[in-house]
């Protein structure tokens, strides 16, 4: 009888096992933890591909003019040079696309959005939202199934990603396709990280220097732009501790009491609190280099630029609407204290800055436009 | 593939019957005498005290340091290991480690009194106040304990450490190892923010240009703590913030330093702190810590 019911309870054991769909293999650069993925979204390799199609397709806008990679271009590691893109009705956006580099380890998403936590949320925004229009897909969700629908590749794509899904072809499926696929945009084969695998010879001794600098209680860097992708709001499988954090850098000061400009004025816009005026996300380091205009609107153009403003403790702008000095402000984070920096140091601390960009990230072919004719995106 | 379907299924029997057997102890627990040589659960309740109130995200309190400042605390959370309970014999009993909780990691304990609001808005909404362990069951009458992350565990790749080991807010630069406790603060004073971060510092890798391993740190600055009327089950370990700062500037920053006190030998704004835990500090000899104290558990809780 023992033996009868310990066999049964092995078949019934493996036949779990077997329904347990293969672990998704990540290729997860060297000393990289896993991303934390959605349990109602799990992770398989039809999905990804799936989101791929989706974010190289036109028709995921109004006037089939835009995919997500209008804004979000591989090269620039899937940001915008445009300091405020615009949408499909030509209105510009008030902040620069963020880069997707790292977005599966975002603990929150976009500049300044304590609400938005889930890739497969913030999807919604970009296609549907109005203020501003992106996609310019309100109101056109039938329309824009029926698109999909009429295109073979999803025929395949859609029910490989979704098995046993009786209308796999939906909106939330889209956005979870969307999310499967930025999740594998994962950026950590620099020089930096090759530095840090042990080759000596990876960065360059003024890159090593700057990392020191980066790293220094003179400089502070690194209390907003921490651990392995220098931002503080990172997340990942493992991680007990959800952190979230919002910083004001006293890029402006309007009005003496730390007010930013109406259209920007970080998480204060969604909380209401006072307290939150100016405070945005610290974005990835990762493929700075390649990933201006800096800050949440563009203003400014150059590493060269960001490096002043730290120094400075903040920016100064003399004349203007925008007049103000940011470093007198009373909201600014304590972490931006200002600092001495010698023209040699500063240049160190770029060169360390430009050591993280990943260049297989920038070409490798896995996150290119799958579709056969690639098209030019408006400029 | 039989033969693996029986193992595989007796050891999920193996697995139900040992939950069972764990279930049915607990049960009869009650009723019959513990075996003093089967550790059991153990509590150490920590509490966070500004002189007598309690500490609070969003509350300002008066008259700290040599400044006599007000200050309105942003941040709180240190790192407790090592512990060990004192019996009546003068034994010292390592606390064993539990396993399955985010707060805790072999023996390596986060204490979180920040709850993410207010002030203290960059931390997180969890709190955690209690260190706890397995003890063989006994009459312990004190306590000591680590404010810090052993030299072993505190220099790996902290991305990879499972929770609490990958908070990156107690995090330092990559040479340091963690911050042992954080505590950062508004002031009233001209500085407006400073920062305690309590870590090891000069620490030195086994060559200068690649990332290697942390060899070893010249100042340590891990504080060992004993209280010796520390009643098991009875009373509450207090942090006192007030004691904490006592004698420190909490106005301005000394000029040329990091904000407040980041550990650093040469920063003049750590001395009166580091004398506080109990810590030596740059020629200064170590002193009796002041900064921890025993209260009774109930008083803790309704102050």
């Amino acid at each position: 009888m023992r033996v009868l019911t310990a066999a049964i309870g092995g078949i019934v054991l493996l036949a779990a096992m077997a329904a347990q769909p293969a672990a998704f293999e990540w290729d997860l650069p060297p000393g990289f933890p896993a991303p934390r993925v959605p349990t109602d979204n799990p992770m398989n390799a039809a999905k990804v591909s799936l989101g791929r199609h989706l974010f190289y397709d036109l028709r995921l806008s109004s006037d089939k003019t835009m995919s997500c990679a209008t804004c979000h271009v591989q090269e620039f590691a899937f940001s915008d040079p445009r300091p405020h893109p615009m949408g499909v009705t030509g209105e510009p956006h008030p902040r620069g696309s963020m880069s997707l580099a790292n977005a599966g380890y975002a603990a929150v998403l976009t500049w300044a959005n304590p609400m938005h936590r889930r890739l497969e949320n913030q999807a919604l925004v970009p296609m549907f939202g109005e203020t501003p229009v992106e996609m310019g897909l309100a109101g056109m969700e039938g329309k824009v199934i029926e698109r999909l629908t009429a295109e073979p590749r999803y025929q395949t794509l859609f029910p490989a990603a979704f098995p046993g899904d009786t209308t796999p072809i939906s909106i939330p499926n889209v956005t979870r396709a969307l999310a499967a696929f930025q999740r594998t945009l994962i950026s950590g084969r620099s020089p930096y990280d090759r530095f840090q695998a042990g080759d000596a010879s990876a960065m360059s001794p003024a890159a090593q220097r700057g990392f020191e600098l980066f790293n220094s209680e003179r400089l502070e860097c690194f209390h907003c732009h921490g651990g392995f992708n220098f931002s503080g709001s990172t997340d990942f499988e493992g991680k007990g501790l959800v952190e979230i954090e919002f910083h004001n850098n006293g890029l402006y000061n309007l009005d003496g009491n730390g007010a930013y400009p109406t259209s920007n004025p970080g998480i204060h816009e969604i909380t209401g609190n006072p307290d939150d005026m100016g405070r945005f996300k610290a974005p990835t380091l990762r493929n700075i280099e390649v990933t201006g205009p800096y800050m949440h609107d563009g203003s400014l153009g150059s590493l060269d630029e960001v490096v002043e403003h730290y120094r400075r403790g903040g920016t100064l702008i003399e004349r203007g609407p925008n007049a103000g000095d940011g470093a007198e402000s009373p909201l600014k984070s304590p972490f931006v204290p200002g600092f001495r920096l010698s023209d040699t140091e500063k240049a160190d601390l770029i060169a360390f800055l430009i050591s993280l960009t990943d260049r297989a990230f920038l070409n490798d072919p896995r996150f290119s436009d799958p579709w056969p004719k690639p098209f030019e995106p408006p400029r | 593939m039989p033969h693996l379907a029986l193992r595989a299924g007796r050891a999920g029997i193996l697995t139900v019957a040992g939950v069972i057997g764990l279930t049915a102890c607990s049960t009869s627990q009650a009723n019959l005498r513990p075996d003093p040589a089967i550790p059991t659960p153990v509590a150490i309740p920590f509490a966070a005290l500004v002189g007598d109130r309690h500490f609070a995200c969003g509350e300002s309190y008066d008259n700290l340091g040599a400044t006599a400042s007000r200050i309105t605390p942003t941040d709180l959370r240190l790192f407790v290991s090592e512990v060990e309970l004192i019996d009546r014999r003068g034994r010292a009993i390592p606390l064993q480690p539990t396993t399955g909780d985010i707060w805790s990691h072999e023996g390596v304990t986060l204490l979180d009194f920040e709850n993410g609001t207010g002030p203290c808005a960059n931390g997180s909404p969890e709190t955690n106040t209690v260190v706890r362990g397995l003890a063989p069951a006994g009459d312990y009458t004190g306590i000591r304990f680590t404010v810090g992350v052993p030299f072993d565990r505190n220099h790996l790749d902290h991305n990879r450490q499972p929770s609490p080991l990958n908070v990156t807010s107690m995090f330092w630069a990559w040479r340091s190892g963690y911050k042992f406790l954080r505590m950062e603060y508004r002031t009233s004073g001209p500085a407006r923010h400073l920062f305690l971060h309590l870590g090891s510092t000069e620490c030195l890798g086994a060559d200068t240009t690649a990332r290697s391993a942390t060899r070893s740190c010249g100042a340590s600055n891990r504080a060992r703590i004993e209280l010796p009327s520390y009643r098991a089950g009875r009373d509450t370990v207090a942090l006192d913030l007030e004691r904490l700062l006592a004698g420190a500037n909490l106005d301005e920053n000394h000029p040329e330093t990091a904000r407040g006190c980041m550990s650093a030998a040469s920063d003049p704004d750590c001395a009166p702190i580091f004398a506080n835990l109990g810590l030596p500090f740059g020629a200064n000899t170590p002193t009796r810590q002041t900064v921890f104290r025993v209260v009774d558990r109930r008083l803790a809780q309704t102050q």
